[in-house]
C-alpha cells in the first residue's frame, strides 16, 4: 500500500499537467493582486492622512482575499473554472493507466485494492491542491500588502455571509475553514472523473467531465429550486448559502458515490492488476 | 553532494521569500495597527479624539414617545412626518450620551456617524440620526458638556436580533476601536 501510494505521489508531482493547472490558477492570483490588492494597498497609504477620522478604516487583507473579495472578477471566475482545473493534473491518469497498459507493469508490485485506493487518494489530493494552493498564495500575498485587521460587522447592508459569527470573531479560522472546504471540494471535482471512466473513452473528454457534471447539477438545482447544494457556492465564502450540515451532506454523498463506483468497478475490471 | 548542489539554492530562495514576506507582513501591520479595542457599558466614560463621552441611556421607544419626549431635539421635518417610515419601523432605539470638549478649541460633537450593530443587523448608512437631530451641526465650546440623543429606527431584522444579541454602538473603528455595548 505504502509503495503504491509513494509511486502515485511521485507520478503526480512529476506530471507537467499539475504545474500547468497551478500556473493557470496562479495567473488569476497575479491578476487579482495586481489589479485589486495593490491599488487598495496604495490607497491605504494615500488615505493615511485621514488616520484620525474615526470611521476611515484601512483596507484589510481579511476583506480582500480572493475568495471573499467582491471587488474583483478573479475569484468568481476561478471558482467557476475549478471543476475543470482540478481535473487537469491527475484525474484521467486511471483511464490512461488502463488504455496505455501501464497497469500491467504493476503486476507483482501492487495489489489491486492498494492500487485503487492509492489512485483515489492521490487523485483527490491533486484536485484539492489545485483548488486550495492558489487561494493560500493569494491570502499570503494579501497579508503582505494589506493589514490583517479583524473586520467590523458594520456596513451598508445587513451582514449576509455564511458563518458570519466566525468571520467577525475569528477571521483567520474562517479563512482556514474555507480553505479546507475548498480542498475537499477540489478533491471531489477531481475524483468525479472516475464516474466518467465507465462510459467515456477519451482522455480529454474525461477532463471536462466534472465541469459538465457540475453544470448539470447546478441546472437541476435551479429547476427544482433547491438552494445551498451547489458546490461552487459552498466553496466560495462570498455566498451565504453554506452551512456545515450542507457541506457535510454533499461531501459524504459525493465521496461515497465516487469511491464505491470506482472501487467496486475497478476490482471487477480485468485490465486492473 | 549532487543533492546539495540542487537543493541548497532552492532552500535559500524559499528562505529569502519567507523573510521578505515576514518583513512586509510585520511592516504593514505595524503601520496600520488598531491602537485599542475597547467596549464600554452603560454609565461608563471614555476619552477619545479630544472628547469625553459618557453613555447615559439606552431606550426603546415608539415614534409617538420619541416625538413627545424629544420635541426640542428633533428637526421640524421629522415632526411633520416628511421622512418616509416603512411599515414595522415605528420603533426607535434611543441612545443618550453626554459629550465634553476636552480641547482648547470649539469642536463638533461628531456623533452622527455612530453605527449600530446587533447580531447580523447593522444600520450601515441608513441611520436617521443626521436627519432627526436638530443640533447635529452645533459646536461644543472648550470645557462645555452637551447632551445628545441618537435615534436608530428598529426594523424587523433589528427587532429579531436584539432578542438574542446585545446592542453595540460603534463610536470609532480606527485607529482606536471603541464601542458601547449593552442589552435593550
Amino acid at each position: 500500500m505504502k509503495g503504491c501510494l509513494k509511486m502515485e505521489l511521485h507520478r503526480l508531482f512529476r506530471a507537467k499537467s499539475l504545474w500547468v493547472a497551478l500556473f493557470i490558477a496562479f495567473c488569476f492570483v497575479a491578476s487579482h493582486i495586481l489589479q485589486i490588492v495593490l491599488p487598495y494597498a496604495q490607497e491605504n497609504v494615500a488615505l493615511d492622512s485621514l488616520r484620525y477620522h474615526s470611521f476611515h478604516f484601512p483596507f484589510s487583507a481579511c476583506m480582500f482575499f480572493m475568495g471573499y473579495d467582491m471587488y474583483g472578477w478573479q475569484g468568481e471566475i476561478l471558482y467557476r473554472l475549478m471543476p475543470l482545473l482540478a481535473a487537469i493534473p491527475f484525474a484521467n491518469s486511471y483511464f490512461c493507466d488502463i488504455s496505455e497498459g501501464y497497469i500491467k507493469n504493476l503486476q507483482g508490485k501492487c495489489r489491486k485494492e492498494h492500487y485503487l485506493i492509492a489512485k483515489y487518494a492521490v487523485t483527490f489530493l491533486s484536485g484539492g491542491l489545485v483548488m486550495s494552493v492558489p487561494f493560500i498564495l493569494d491570502m499570503v500575498c494579501c497579508m503582505a500588502l494589506l493589514p490583517t485587521h479583524q473586520p467590523v460587522p458594520i456596513g451598508v447592508f445587513e451582514i449576509s455571509l455564511s458563518y458570519s459569527a466566525l468571520y467577525y470573531d475569528h477571521t483567520i479560522l474562517f479563512i482556514l475553514l474555507y480553505l479546507f472546504v475548498d480542498f475537499l471540494i477540489g478533491g471531489l471535482y477531481a475524483v468525479t472523473v472516475f464516474l466518467g471512466t465507465e462510459f467515456i473513452a477519451n482522455k480529454y473528454l474525461l477532463v471536462v467531465f466534472p465541469y459538465i457534471c457540475v453544470m448539470i447539477w447546478q441546472l437541476l438545482l435551479q429547476m427544482l429550486q433547491i438552494s445551498g447544494l451547489d458546490p461552487v457556492e459552498l466553496s466560495n465564502p462570498a455566498y451565504e448559502s453554506a452551512t456545515v450540515f450542507r457541506c457535510l451532506c454533499l461531501f459524504l454523498v459525493w465521496f461515497g458515490i465516487t469511491f464505491f463506483v470506482f472501487f467496486i468497478r475497478g476490482r471487477r475490471r480485468d485490465e486492473v492488476v | 553532494m549532487k543533492w546539495c548542489k540542487k537543493k541548497i539554492p532552492a532552500v535559500m530562495v524559499c528562505f529569502s521569500l519567507a523573510f521578505v514576506w515576514l518583513f512586509c507582513f510585520l511592516k504593514v501591520n505595524k503601520e496600520y495597527a488598531v491602537e485599542a479595542w475597547e467596549g464600554y457599558r452603560l454609565g461608563e466614560t471614555y476619552q477619545a479624539m479630544g472628547r469625553e463621552v459618557t453613555w447615559n441611556s439606552l431606550q426603546r421607544m415608539t415614534r409617538e414617545e420619541v416625538l413627545e419626549k424629544f420635541d426640542s431635539v428633533l428637526q421640524q421635518e421629522f415632526q411633520q412626518s416628511q421622512i418616509s417610515i416603512t411599515e414595522g419601523e415605528n420603533e426607535y432605539c434611543v441612545v443618550g450620551a453626554s459629550i465634553k470638549n476636552l480641547t482648547d478649541v470649539a469642536i463638533s460633537p461628531e456623533f452622527f456617524h455612530w453605527e449600530v450593530q446587533c447580531g447580523s443587523y447593522s444600520n450601515g448608512a441608513t441611520y436617521m440620526t443626521s436627519l432627526v437631530n436638530a443640533g447635529i451641526s452645533d459646536e461644543i465650546q472648550p470645557g462645555e458638556t452637551i447632551d445628545v440623543w441618537v435615534f436608530y429606527n428598529i426594523n424587523d431584522v433589528f427587532r429579531e436580533e436584539m432578542k438574542d444579541h446585545p446592542i453595540r454602538i460603534y463610536v470609532s473603528i480606527y485607529p482606536e476601536r471603541i464601542y458601547l455595548e449593552d442589552e435593550l
